[in-house]
């Protein structure tokens, strides 16, 4: 992994209001290749909202948001939405996996996204479904799989496009702690294979614990720990 | 002999003896001409007076009639063309019988059939059509004079006191011609006394009654062209009440004009078995128009060739070799009528009978002596149907 | 390594289409077809009717084309007959001189009669029985012509029939025969016809006995002899048709290769041949004239038949949007993932599009065979307003077929439209956060400002004239406009609506949970509760305005049968099956009839169509002519008997006198309105033969007919076409007399005579009436169906929006049933919502039906009669309804979390 100048991620004095209440108050972090960051805190302390900020998903009231250098306050949703399609990755507590599509064809949707040849989809998709123990269910549709195994294929379909940032919002809060163990593990392996920078929201403190450094998101502003 | 048989037979039926029976006796002399057919028609009688004009009209006791138009005629240019029209009237209802009340502009009691064709030697081309019309607002004719028409086409002598004609005739949709015609000769009456016999019925005679040679003068549109032509004509009006017996096949006819200020008129009947009904006859015209009449031995017609028509698939014999005699000269003399071109047959759409109808130049020894139009009918299926 | 190949928005969609659209359908097969279906069956309604108009209008056109040629024009009379001398005059004038000119114009003479096909028994119907139209030809020509064009045996030589002995057998013995007549191929096929067949019919006032000589022969590259013609020779039709050197018109044909320029010169040749008594048309001026004649009649039809459609649209946009609810997340997560809005807008527009090929495939076949049966319909009201039509079959079009097959694809498209933009912007931001609330979609409340702005339009078109086509025939534009307007602006304001029926309910849900949540949403509906309220308020307003329509139109002409029809007994030809044939009763029958000892007072109509020039219209030409009917009746008579309905009184009584009333005439409403004429105008009325000057002395209601009568004293005009026969004839008959005996006795003596006593009359012209509105009510019960539909796929999407509310519900310990009775609240309010709105706004649509748009199209004044018994039935029965189907989708088609595999 090379360390470069530029961070992957940056918040510069992120606030955002909705109305009269104020749920982000100028936080600001940086965040390298191969670098994670656990965010925890309380419920209600913004860190769902700073999650949307980071994917560009929502826009600070003031502050910018930064991914590879690249301001995302200047661009429109198309702009946004190619950016989130090449470097980001996301895998959600509910899974949220397409509904008809396949175990594998859900992993390949990335590919799908960035013209990525059928050939070398189901390869890059093989491969990653293998490195996460569901091949042999590369078929069947998410309704047929078990929570552990939907969170396994999200997390192939997160980092089959090798993003530069993932995010990762409570992935083992739907999951029982057996399971939630294997899932970590196997997050931290590949997130550190695959050289991105990494930001995971949770409450579980073995969560956290397989990151680098650890925030905490109270009333809207961020504090760090150095680890 | 057989002329003592005639003449009897003609003072028979002065006298009022009349023959029933239309039953043909199996050989020998014709019987005797009945006063009427069975369907109510008078037939024909010899030693008819004619008066005229009255009787270049219509007939209307009579089933069938024509007036019969042919000629040859060139443009300024010498281009030659031949011409026919010809106007049927053909009976329905006897006129006994006939609606008396029922005049107006449909009548159901006669119909006409007009054809008309020009035969044009400089292209080849041959064009006819044919019309068809119940007796009313779009056909008709005078029985005071000769005044017949179908369509826009018509016959008729515009001064009831001068013998002079006028043709109008539409051939399809952009041709016809308009002539007027001026006899150069008087008119004659073929046939022994006054009574042109056409087979073994006592019903089948007709008058027939011809100018054999007219001057022709007028215009003629084919092809896109209007040319202003003259030329000379023969004109036929025979009435009947029935042509064809059911042993007759067809007839072969020619009307000649010759160079030498002659004409000839030549009918041969065949029979079903393909030999010649002893009807056929024969009459030569001399120059002051006195016809002489020759029976069917004394002439031979024989085909000197074969052409199938395309359109009706009947093979009809032309050109035609014919031998007579000359009564002036007393010698045999023998004519080749060769068609302009071979391809003058009427279709015979509406009529239901195709027949070939075309100009002809007369040829004696290879040299042409005079021009004919020669019609041979009955080589496409059955002629009688139309005609009985 | 992640490449600049990013493939196009297409590329992307197609994907999306495949790989998730049509696995969603796969999945769910019922919602897609039952989606369709409806789709489907909008196109099919619309395509039948269009199918069916045309079908009716086609057979108005000349049969010549199909006997002999396609004529290039017709001269007509412009009142009464030609005279067959006409014929040698046209051909004398049009004789080309010598052979310089090219070609001549073939004059086809034509006589043509309507007769019934003989019936033993009692009168039936009016209006429905069979009719033949008979052609007679001069068969002889048509002979020569048919052998020309290669058609082997031509006419005359199908009649085989041998004749007796010593007569000619033969090709023209069928001229000798005056009841020979050719018939259809497919009439000899049904009623088992051979050469000798006879075939009874009713002639005017006679039964005659016709028979069959052979089959109209026709070639394969023409179009087949309509089933009800016959064709005989035309003088024999001259003579059974009491038209004695008559001919109802002459069909001219060009010569083939004449061009455009060419054909101009014989039109002005013909003209100027045929003189000022006659009118020269082109066949296509001919088709358009029973084109014109029923064009305000096909309109309206085709306009509610375009309710089915925008009904179906509605539909589709309700379903799509809830598709777009179900499918929320799924669209997040796609965001996500990074697919960019054009690219799920697309997705959802094809598969709008998809939507809309599959129901316009289907809805073009389903319309194909729901045409044979309204075309049925159509053509029976045809046949008993306009003109003889028994159509029984409609082919289908294929120019028809593809406006039918791109509505249905465009309306999916406009109908996808917002469900495709709601879909594109869904946020991605609501799948983060394990608390993520329900997010529902921005509310747009575009509606209520935009609606009243519509409703002010409408009113403004309210007040708009009629668009006027040459021959005067009108349509009511600005009429329909302001309809849509209005509807369309009321369903907008259709929230509001909700606001006070979710207030009046209000007490009724006060001790009961599930009645307390439903009217809070109410309170403050939603989008998508407001498209539901407007898809019920259009429903409920059209149904509603066309009741009171034809409750109007039943009080107006009850009253005016009630005021007019006061004889005893009315006679007819029985062959007047069809509001064009023109059949009349002999003056010896009639004469006899009247002079009988029971009657004591009698009346005789006498009635022509005729060609009046529309000098005033609008918008046509100098020259257009429009056909009335001229009418003589005993003015007299009317004045004793029957109370006119006038719009506009004669100033004085000379009008109804013999003596004095040679130059007036009376109009009907429809007339008036049609040339924009009043009393003291004149009028220049073609007659037989030449033309008369009247000055017009009165304006009277006439709800029998839309095209305009002209009524003067019958002796008059009598003498103006020289004949002494009549149309009906009205008898008084003395106190004490048995109707119903004298009509058995009369029957038995004239059979060839329809006779009607008062009372059946008066049933007769009710059941007319209603049958013309038999197509509208079927059209309204669909549009109301498939609201109710609406209603409820509405419900689902609302229902499915909620669920972590219903989950919570569940979890509070609420029951199935109790889910299903909060549903049916909501759904029972809606709909009374969405009624209310709709009666109210019905009141206006019917107002606007009655004064603007039928006063506009038809000319009659109709007064306003509001039936309210069946508007307040029907105001019960709506909420009742969408109650049931809300309760329905409550219990079964919420989709609640709890009911999906963890």
């Amino acid at each position: 992994m090379q360390a470069t100048d530029v961070p992957v991620l940056e918040c510069d004095s992120v606030c955002k209001e909705y109305g009269s209440l104020r749920v982000l108050n100028g936080v600001s972090l940086r965040l390298f290749a191969g670098e994670s960051l656990a965010l925890t805190g309380p419920s209600g302390s913004g860190k769902s909202t700073l999650l949307n900020c980071l994917g560009g998903v929502d826009r600070p009231s003031s502050g910018a948001v930064y991914l590879l250098g690249e301001v995302l306050s200047g661009m429109d949703g198309d702009a946004l939405a190619l950016l989130r399609r090449r470097r980001i990755g996301t895998i959600f507590q509910f899974f949220h996996l397409l509904p008809t599509l396949s175990v594998r064809e859900n992993v390949e949707f990335p590919l799908v996204l960035l013209g990525v040849s059928e050939d070398e989809r189901r390869a890059r998709a093989d491969a990653l479904l293998e490195r996460v123990q569901i091949k042999h269910r590369a078929g069947a549709l998410p309704s047929q799989l078990s929570g552990g195994e939907m969170q396994r294929c999200a997390i192939a379909r997160a980092l089959v496009h090798k993003p530069a940032l993932l995010l990762a919002d409570e992935p083992t809060g739907n999951l029982d702690s057996q399971n939630g163990a294997n899932i970590l593990s196997l997050l931290s392996e590949l997130t550190q294979e695959s050289g991105a920078a990494l930001v995971l929201v949770t409450h579980s403190e073995e969560a956290a614990g397989i990151c680098q450094r650890r925030g905490v998101m109270r009333d809207g502003t961020l504090s760090e720990n150095v680890s | 002999m057989k002329i003592v048989l005639s003449i009897a037979c003609a003072l028979a039926s002065v006298f009022g003896l009349s023959v029933r029976s239309e039953a043909a006796p199996a050989g020998g002399a014709p019987p005797k001409l009945a006063l009427r057919t069975s369907d109510g028609f008078s037939v024909p009688q010899p030693g008819a007076v004619f008066q005229f004009p009255r009787d270049h009209g219509a007939h209307r006791d009579f089933k069938v009639e024509w007036w019969y138009v042919t000629g040859h005629c060139y443009g300024p240019a010498g281009e030659r063309y031949g011409f026919q029209s010809t106007f049927f009237r053909r009976a329905v209802t006897p006129l006994n019988l006939a609606d008396k009340n029922r005049g107006g502009a449909f009548s159901s009691d006669e119909i006409f059939l007009s054809h008309a064709a020009i035969s044009d030697a400089v292209t080849g081309r041959f064009v006819h059509s044919e019309d068809l019309a119940r007796t009313g607002w779009n056909a008709g004719a005078s029985e005071e004079g000769l005044s017949v028409f179908l369509g826009q086409s018509r016959l008729l002598q515009p001064d009831l006191n001068a013998e002079r004609f006028q043709l109008d005739a539409k051939v399809g949709a952009d041709s016809g011609f308009s002539f007027a015609l001026e006899p150069e000769k008087r008119l004659v009456v073929f046939g022994e006394n006054g009574v042109s016999r056409k087979g073994n019925s006592p019903t089948a005679a007709s008058w027939y009654l011809t100018f054999p040679r007219l001057k022709l003068s007028g215009s003629l549109r084919v092809g896109g062209r209007v040319v202003p032509v003259v030329g000379t004509a023969w004109m036929d009006h025979e009435i009947s009440s029935s042509q064809l017996a059911s042993d007759q096949k067809g007839w072969d006819w020619a009307g000649i004009q010759l160079d030498d200020g002659r004409e000839v008129m030549v009918y041969r009947l065949r029979r079903n078995d393909g030999s010649t009904d002893p009807a056929s006859a024969l009459s030569w015209v001399d120059k002051q128009g006195k016809a002489t009449h020759q029976e069917a031995g004394l002439f031979l017609w024989e085909s000197a060739g074969k052409w199938k028509s395309p359109l009706s698939g009947a093979e009809y014999p032309i050109p035609v070799k014919l031998k007579a005699v000359d009564p002036e000269s007393g010698k045999t003399v023998e004519w080749v009528l060769e068609p302009l071109f071979k391809e003058q047959e009427l279709d015979g759409a509406v009529s239901g009978v195709p027949y070939w109808e075309g100009a002809c130049r007369v040829l004696q020894d290879g040299r042409s002596v005079g021009s004919a139009y020669v019609e041979l009918t009955g080589y496409a299926g059955a002629l009688g149907r139309a005609l009985r | 390594m992640n490449g600049g190949g990013v493939p196009g928005a297409r590329t992307v969609a197609g994907f999306l289409l495949r790989q998730t659209t049509l696995r969603h359908w796969k999945s769910q097969p019922g919602r897609f077809v039952l989606l369709l279906g409806l789709l489907s069956l909008g196109v099919a309604v619309f395509l039948s009717m269009r199918l069916a108009n045309r079908a009716a209008v086609a057979s108005f056109s000349s049969f010549a084309g199909v006997l002999a040629q396609q004529s290039d024009a017709t001269l007509q009379a412009r009142a009464g007959t030609l005279p067959e001398l006409f014929l040698g005059r046209m051909q004398r004038a049009l004789e080309s001189s010598g052979v310089d000119a090219g070609g001549s114009v073939e004059l086809i003479p034509v006589v043509e009669t309507v007769c019934a096909p003989l019936k033993g028994g009692e009168t039936g119907q009016i209006g429905s029985g069979a009719t033949y139209t008979v052609l007679g030809l001069d068969l002889v020509a048509l002979h020569g012509l048919a052998l020309r064009e290669g058609l082997v045996g031509g006419w005359l030589e199908l009649d085989s029939r041998k004749s007796g002995e010593g007569e000619e057998s033969g090709a023209f013995n069928v001229l000798k025969r005056p009841e020979a007549v050719f018939c259809s191929k497919d009439l000899a096929e049904r009623l088992n016809l051979k050469p000798g067949s006879r075939l009874g019919v009713v002639m005017h006032d006679r039964n005659v006995e016709l028979e069959v000589a052979g089959v109209i022969p026709w070639r394969s590259d023409r179009v087949q002899a309509p089933e009800n013609l016959l064709v005989m020779d035309l003088p024999a039709l001259q003579a059974l048709s009491g038209k004695p050197g008559r001919l109802d018109r002459v069909e001219c044909v060009f010569p083939k290769a004449a061009d455009g320029g060419e054909r101009e010169i014989w039109m002005e040749r013909l003209r100027a041949a045929a003189g000022g008594d006659s009118t020269l048309r082109t066949p296509e001026s001919r088709e358009a004239v029973g084109e014109l004649m029923t064009r305000g009649f096909r309109l309206n039809l085709t306009i509610l038949s375009m309710l089915a459609l925008l009904v179906g649209l509605y539909l589709i946009f309700q379903a799509l949007d809830a598709a777009v609810v179900r499918r929320r997340a799924e669209i997040g997560v796609l965001r996500a993932l990074g697919v960019r809005d054009s690219e799920v807008r697309l997705a959802w527009l094809l598969e709008a599009a998809l939507l809309g090929v599959g129901g316009g495939i289907v809805g073009v076949l389903g319309g194909w065979g729901l045409a044979q049966f309204t075309v049925r319909a159509v053509s029976k009201t045809v046949n008993a307003l306009y003109y003889a039509t028994n159509t029984r079959a409609a082919s289908l079009h294929f120019g028809e077929a593809l406006v039918a097959f791109g509505l249905a694809v465009g309306c999916s498209l406009l109908a996808g439209w917002i469900p495709a933009s709601r879909a594109a912007s869904t946020p991605p931001a609501q799948l983060w956060g394990s608390g993520a609330a329900a997010w529902s979609a921005p509310d747009d409340r575009v509606g209520a400002k935009a609606g009243f702005g519509l409703l002010v339009v409408a009113l403004a078109l309210a007040f708009c004239p009629p668009l006027t086509f040459a021959g005067g025939s009108r349509f009511a534009l600005a009429g329909y406009l302001s309809a849509l307007f209005g509807v369309i602006g009321a369903g907008m304001v259709a929230g509001d609506f909700l606001r006070v029926a979710a207030w009046m309910s209000s007490p009724f849900s006060k001790n009961s949970a599930s009645r307390q949540i439903g009217n809070s949403h109410l309170r403050t509906p939603t989008s998508r509760h407001r498209w539901a309220a407007a898809g019920l308020l259009c429903a409920v307003s059209m149904t509603g305005g066309m009741a009171v329509l034809v409750s109007s139109f039943e009080k107006s002409v009850t009253e005016w049968i009630g005021r007019t029809l006061h004889a005893d007994l009315y006679l007819t030809s029985n062959a007047n099956q069809a509001a064009n044939a023109f059949n009349r009763i002999s003056p010896a029958t009639w004469k006899a009839i009247v002079s009988g000892p029971e009657v004591v007072d009698w009346d005789a109509l006498l009635m022509f169509p005729v060609e009046l020039s529309a000098k005033r219209s609008a918008f046509g030409e100098a020259d257009t002519l429009g056909k009335v009917r001229l009418s003589g009746v005993s003015l007299g008579f009317y004045q004793r008997r029957n109370q006119f309905s006038w719009v506009e009184a004669p100033k004085d009584g000379a009008v109804f006198e013999v003596g004095q009333n040679a130059g007036l005439c009376l109009v009907s409403e429809a007339f008036a309105e049609r040339f924009h004429v009043r009393t003291r105008d004149s009028l220049e009325v073609p007659v037989q033969g030449g033309s008369r000057s009247l000055t017009i002395a009165g304006v009277y209601t006439d709800y029998g007919d839309d095209q305009g009568v002209v009524m003067v004293d019958r002796v008059h005009l009598q003498e103006w076409f020289q004949l002494e026969e009549v149309s009906t004839l009205s008898l008084v008959l003395t106190t004490g007399t048995d109707g119903e005996k004298l009509r058995a006795e009369l029957k038995e003596r004239y059979p060839g005579l329809a006779v009607f006593t008062n009372v059946h009359l008066r049933g007769e012209v009710m059941r007319i009436f209603r049958q013309t509105f038999s197509i509208t009510y079927a059209l309204e019960a669909i549009g109301v169906l498939v609201a109710l539909v609406g209603l409820g796929i509405t419900l689902a999407s609302i229902l499915a929006e909620r669920q972590s509310e219903l989950t919570t519900l569940r979890a509070l310990g609420v029951t199935d049933g109790g889910i299903a009775a909060l549903a049916s609240w909501e759904g029972f309010v809606l709909a009374l919502g969405g009624t209310l709105g709709g009666l109210l706004t019905s009141l206006a649509l019917g107002g606007l039906l009655v004064y603007v748009i039928n006063k506009q199209t038809f000319g009659w004044t109709l007064q306003l009669a509001i039936p309210v018994l069946p508007l307040a039935l029907f105001g019960i029965l709506v909420p009742l309804s969408g109650a049931g189907v809300a309760y329905f989708v409550g219990r079964y088609g919420a989709d609640l979390p709890a009911d999906r595999a963890s």
